[in-house]
């Protein structure tokens, strides 16, 4: 927290401090935490700071005189004080960029907002640096082992938000091809349904694929928080190895942001987002919607991609993808009253989305596929109360529900086979060839699954003081799932079973500062229980006469999860961040009640899977020397995962009619480390650099004759335990007209090398990879308007997430962004 | 000369075996002999666990030593220390050609599944994959079946059955008739390494048959005919409920199938139906039927209601039905199931089998003639499990299989077919939750 003098500015944009001034700042963020005893009535003051040449100015100090509290707007120039007691105030804003003002202010109810307009000061003066604690650093620094990302900067560009969370330590994002394909994420090690993902703290599965990290661009997100392995009690799911949590956009000052991009392989992606809010009765509408296609059609090559000859032989060729297009299309629109006496937030909404996806190949890209394809709706309709000082002061209620119906249709019913030219495979007798299984992936298909999705959330937090907070959320969960194969006979489809599934989760949990904020503690409980009923039609005599009958079963279960997270402020820059937590994951409906489809038998007694997860870390920073700032984080993991839910295999068992049912049986480990830097010059220069390995490693010592496995200690094969990424940034200002930026990036992503099984050997080990891209943007004046340039891939590397299947080469993409900030 | 040459050659390599003893660990298998001429290459192949011991799913390493050396209990070897992995991402499907020098494999499953590729056998670890290889995948699918044929290894058979349907599944209006899937069958030229031909069709069974809800789910373990006119195809049926839909997990069982297709035109299928064994006769990743001595062919069957049964097919190409040979009744056991078997000529035959649902393996040498089985006498455990068993090898009068329990060392045994005599050889170094599934 301190301003730091350098020698005479060259940089226009800084402004000169006295030494008085610098002091005076010092104060004013030493008293940022208050104690509040009072019993009145407070409010939250919030707004933005900006000129009307710049857009917002980041980093001025804020003061309210007669309750003496001080904040510092964030980069974009936002501020919030929270507690703030009724009555009349002044606001004192002071800036480096700005001329001081003085903004008499009533506050009289319990949300206050206002917007700055700052006039510019025109001297040259010395750099000054302040350190400020942003959202971002606010969640960062509570202990649990979490990334936020922030999407502002990176919604200028053309990137997806799925390429944004793969440039972040420890995440490691894993798609089947193109834009659109199917994704898997890893966080530090476990992934496939470990990995929970929530839009709003609500599980994504209420919204389908349609509107999922796929199709949501980085524009209409606010940030994406992503908790590695300890998940606080808010986000409640049975998530064992980590949750992704993404807030989208929720302006309450009126705005209207768009932006379309255009580049390789026919790739349109469009969105804009605008909120209004009527200031006398604070009705509010906020709307959003995107559009993204793409053809998808990059060219692959190398040793998977041949096309086999009538004989057998291959051919390799280099060909561009033919079934891969992707569209996606969603909406949301909400209606309702914000900061209004009632109600903080009250809000019903819809939202409403669809996509359609053509897919190329299965898991590996060796045999390309025509004409199979997966469509997904969903219609989801919400409601959001929220209320500060509910009932009693510190209690805050948080209700959400929301009801979704979702239906997605899988189609694959062209026979025959095809080569990487999109053309009929001909055999030797000159005939095409019939698909070995009957269609392009399995059996002929038209599948349509529908499920309706009750999601109920209430929380409610009660702060006995500013110290102390205890936290209650309860969420209920409902789906009820029904199947119907287009291509099956309508009494097949009439003896096809449904499940149906509900799930409640408890979680309490009590947040704890002491020492002047410098200890945060949380400790958590969490309580789950599951539900799954399961209706299997049969065939059964009736009065001499066949009828069908309906077999119902169900399964209950429940389990408990507790953990706590930690973090210590040694110095102001220096933090301890500790967390760990008995994680559980449920077992899913396949899992319980086997799948007559895939001759899996059910298993009633089958427990839920634990992880132990431990992380302990340290963010450091930020310093400053001279022009320089820098801060890192360094942080380590442990995940001890025990009755891991695998399936043993009998050959013996007619595969026929039954295989063997899924058992607890496995067991694996987790070690690993990330690291993370930030070095900045001079507000022009920014370096982003980051790490992440770990040894995710079977865990099963000795077998039933007590002899040491091999693999025990081993690197499970398919992990791709070794990433690290880096990005540079140089702004340059005043480039053809005065207040425009002109932005130039660069990143650079690595993937070690990996087997893919059990056996060392070369060919099943992928490459190692190198992946560069660039960029380019310019701001005019204001940041009315960007336009981005993108180069990803720019060497045209053979790019890999998963075993032979090939990523997108070199690709460009042009991007506008409009921005209408209407603040007052 | 040529024993000149043959002495030097000697020479060296008992130079090159000193030399490279002396850098052995102590640890490390007995060294391999030279090879010697007249000799064979014993390849003996183990499975890795994948997820769970004896899964098998882990993938496949060789090793090859002289057939002395497989003789000698003394000799260790250790597939998963000193072995090379086959390129296959599950258990490869391995053959061997009949004089030991080449292995034949198709990768099951993976970006390079259905893919055949022939390896050169040098001893120890050392094979060599010739450059030529050549997928099946689009014809047989990238897990596919298939065997050698007994034709001097020219030929090679793949098959599959797939999208099992309902007649009616798509036009509602039409009654229901039958299930059908459709069948690949793929002759493979191993020599040229080129897929020689292949046939597609449906194969119907009789119409009541059909309509009662009787299919065939699967097809494996062809054998050609004495006459070499015809294939032999053994099947794997399934029943499912027409009025449901839904396939039945007991039901009663039909008569043995095999299908009879014509050779080399792969055309003209056609069922014919046992009455003596009620079970399926498609085996499990090995030979499950043999052209045998007398011109006759003898299959093994599974899933058999009445335990299972060693079925003959006459030289006019049908089940010999006055030929009643069950193993339940010749070894006194209850359910017998054949896990694999190989005849070993002369009318003897050994086979692999479990009995009473236990997964516990047993091997009883047949004689066929008399009708007659017998336990070998040989170290068993509870863990010895042959359920994936791939190879067993008649070399001479020799027969070799490798037995290991799941995660145990083991050893292979050579049986004499025509003494039955018992030959404990070279000891098997096993790995925990591994198996080794052949001798080639």
């Amino acid at each position: 927290m301190v301003a730091k003098n350098s020698g005479p500015g060259s940089f226009p944009m800084m402004a000169q401090m006295s030494s008085y001034y610098m002091k005076a700042v010092f104060t004013l963020l030493l008293v940022t935490i208050v104690h509040f005893t009072g019993l009145s009535q407070t409010a939250t003051v919030r707004g933005k700071v900006f000129s009307r040449e710049n857009g917002g100015v980041g980093y001025a100090s804020i003061k309210l005189t007669h309750c003496d509290k001080a904040v510092v707007a964030d980069h974009n120039g936002f501020f919030t004080f929270e507690d703030i007691p009724f009555g009349q105030e002044e606001l004192i804003v002071t800036s480096v960029e700005m001329e001081l003002q003085r903004i008499p202010l009533r506050v009289n109810k319990s949300l206050v907002e206002l917007s700055v307009i700052a006039k510019p000061k025109n001297i040259n003066l010395n750099e000054v640096l302040i350190t400020q604690k942003s959202e971002k650093k606010e969640i960062e620094t509570k202990g649990f082992a979490v990334n936020v990302i922030e999407t502002r900067e990176v919604a200028q560009r053309n990137f997806q938000t799925n390429e944004l969370l793969d440039r972040t330590a420890g995440i490691r994002v894993r798609q089947n091809g193109g834009l659109g394909s199917a994704v898997s994420y890893n966080l530090n090690g476990m992934s496939g349904n470990s990995v929970r993902i929530f839009i709003d703290g609500i599980s994504a599965s209420t919204y389908g694929e349609s509107f999922s990290l796929n199709s949501i661009p980085p524009a209409l997100i606010e940030r994406i928080e992503v908790y590695k392995g300890v998940i606080p009690a808010h986000l409640a799911d049975d998530a064992l190895g980590g949750a992704i949590n993404v807030i989208l956009k929720k302006g309450s000052v009126n705005n209207l942001t768009a932006s379309v991009s255009y580049g390789s392989f026919n790739t349109l992606q469009a969105n804009f987002n605008g909120t209004y809010r009527n200031e006398k009765n604070g009705f509010t509408v906020r709307a959003s919607a995107f559009h993204n296609y793409s053809n998808n059609d990059y060219e692959v090559w190398g040793k998977f991609v041949r096309n086999i000859l009538p004989n057998g032989r291959y051919e390799y060729v280099r060909a561009r993808r033919f079934n891969d297009a992707y569209r996606s299309t969603g909406g949301q629109i909400q209606l309702g009253f914000t900061n209004v006496r009632w109600a903080d937030q009250f809000m019903i909404g819809f939202n409403g989305s669809d996509d359609f996806n053509e897919i190329q190949h299965g898991t590996y890209m060796s045999i390309p596929y025509k004409g199979r394809t997966s469509e997904s709706q969903s219609a989801v309709l919400s409601l959001n109360y929220i209320k500060k000082n509910f009932l009693t002061k510190g209690l805050e209620l948080n209700v959400n529900g929301m009801l979704s119906q979702r239906a997605q249709v899988v189609s694959d019913t062209v026979k025959w086979n095809y080569n990487w030219f999109g053309e009929r495979s001909i055999g030797l007798n000159g005939d095409p060839i019939l698909r070995p299984t009957g269609a392009q992936q399995g059996a002929p298909t038209i599948n349509h699954i529908d499920r309706n999705v009750s999601t109920f959330r209430a929380g409610l937090n009660y702060d006995l003081t500013a110290n102390h907070r205890f936290i209650l959320n309860h969420i209920y969960y409902a789906i009820d799932r029904r199947e119907q194969d287009f291509m099956r006979t309508e009494t097949e489809r009439d003896f096809i079973g449904t499940r149906n599934l509900e799930k409640n989760i408890t979680s309490v949990a009590y947040e704890l500062k002491a020492f002047n904020s410098k200890l945060k503690n949380s400790l958590f409980g969490k309580f789950y229980q599951q539900g799954i009923a399961r209706m299997d039609p049969a065939l059964r005599m009736v009065d001499g006469k066949p009828a069908r009958i309906e077999n119902r079963t169900t399964s209950s279960k429940t389990a408990t999860g507790y953990g706590m997270a930690m973090s210590f402020a040694i110095t102001p820059r220096y933090t301890i961040l500790a967390s760990a937590e008995k994680a559980v994951r449920l077992p899913s409906e396949n899992e319980v009640f086997g799948n007559p489809g895939d001759n899996i038998v059910e298993n009633f007694g089958i427990r839920p899977e634990v992880s132990n997860n431990l992380n302990v870390g340290l963010n450091a920073g930020t310093f400053y020397a001279g022009k320089h700032k820098y801060s890192f984080t360094v942080s380590g993991f442990i995940r001890d995962t025990r009755d891991k839910i695998t399936q043993r295999i009998n050959p013996r068992l007619n595969d026929a009619l039954q295989t063997n049912p899924y058992e607890n049986i496995g067991r694996n480990k987790a070690i690993g480390f990330e690291a993370d830097a930030r070095y900045t010059h001079d507000n022009n220069l920014t370096v982003g650099l980051n790490m992440s390995k770990f040894n995710s490693v079977f865990n099963v010592r000795y077998d039933p004759n007590g002899r040491e496995y091999d693999y025990y200690n081993k690197q499970l094969p398919n992990e791709p335990f070794w990433t690290a990424n880096s990005n540079i940034q140089y702004t340059l200002r005043d480039i053809f007209i005065k207040k425009a930026a002109l932005n130039l990036y660069y990143s650079f992503h690595f993937v070690e090398r990996f087997y893919t099984t059990w056996l060392d050997i070369e060919d099943f080990r992928t490459p190692r990879q190198y992946i560069q891209d660039v960029g380019i943007s310019y701001a005019f004046p204001q940041s009315r308007f960007v336009i981005t340039a993108d180069a990803k891939n720019i060497f045209d590397r053979q790019a890999y997430d998963n075993f032979a299947v090939q990523k997108p080469g070199r690709a460009f993409y042009l991007k506008v962004n409009y921005l209408i900030n209407n603040l007052y | 000369m040529k024993t000149q040459l043959g002495n030097l050659l000697r020479y060296i390599t008992a130079f090159a075996f000193l030399t490279l003893a002396s850098c052995e660990k102590s640890d490390s298998p007995n060294p391999v002999d030279p090879p010697v001429d007249e000799d064979r290459w014993i390849t003996v192949a183990g499975a890795l666990m994948g997820t769970n011991p004896g899964d098998g799913n882990g993938g496949t390493m060789v090793y090859s030593v002289s057939k002395e050396d497989a003789r000698n209990p003394a000799v260790s070897i250790s597939v998963y220390d000193d072995g090379m992995a086959v390129k296959s991402n599950r258990t490869a499907r391995l053959q061997s050609s009949e004089d030991g020098k080449t292995l034949f494999n198709i990768a099951y499953t993976g970006d390079n599944g259905g893919e055949f590729s022939r390896y050169k056998v040098n001893g120890a670890g050392s094979f060599v994959q010739e450059d030529v290889t050549v997928n099946i995948s689009q014809y047989a699918s990238t897990s596919p079946r298939w065997l050698k044929l007994f034709d001097g290894d020219k030929t090679g058979i793949a098959v599959n059955v797939a999208d099992i349907a309902a007649n009616n599944a798509a036009d509602k209006t039409q009654p229901f008739k039958y299930y059908r899937g459709t069948a690949t069958v793929l002759a493979l030229d191993l020599q040229g390494v080129l897929i020689r031909g292949y046939k597609q069709y449906q194969i119907p069974l009789s119409a009541g048959e059909e309509l009662q809800g009787h299919s065939i789910f699967r097809l494996d373990g062809p054998v050609l005919n004495k006459a070499q006119d015809k294939l032999i195809i053994g099947t794997w049926m399934r029943k499912t409920n027409p009025a449901t839909g839904l396939t039945e997990s007991s039901f009663d069982r039909l008569g043995s199938k095999s299908v009879v297709v014509d050779y080399p035109s792969l055309e003209n299928p056609k069922v014919i139906s046992s009455t003596v064994g009620f079970g399926d006769n498609s085996g499990y990743r090995s030979h499950n039927s043999f052209l045998a001595t007398d011109g006759n062919i003898y299959q093994a069957t599974q899933r058999d209601s009445k335990g299972s049964h060693i079925l003959r097919i006459n030289q006019n190409n049908d089940y010999d039905n006055s030929y009643v040979f069950s193993l339940d009744a010749a070894l006194g056991a209850k359910n017998v199931y054949v896990d694999s078997w190989k005849y070993a000529g002369d009318g003897i035959a050994y086979a692999m089998y479990t009995q009473e649902g236990s997964t516990q393996g047993y091997i009883a040498r047949l004689d066929l003639n008399a009708k007659t089985a017998t336990k070998v006498n040989i170290d068993y455990d509870p863990a010895l499990d042959f359920g994936q068993y791939q190879g067993i090898l008649v070399s001479g009068d020799e027969v070799f299989v490798a037995v290991t329990p799941v995660g145990k060392d083991g050893n292979i045994y050579i049986f004499n077919k025509n003494t039955g005599a018992v030959t404990k050889g070279a000891k098997l170094v096993n790995k925990a939750g591994n198996h080794y599934i052949g001798v080639f």
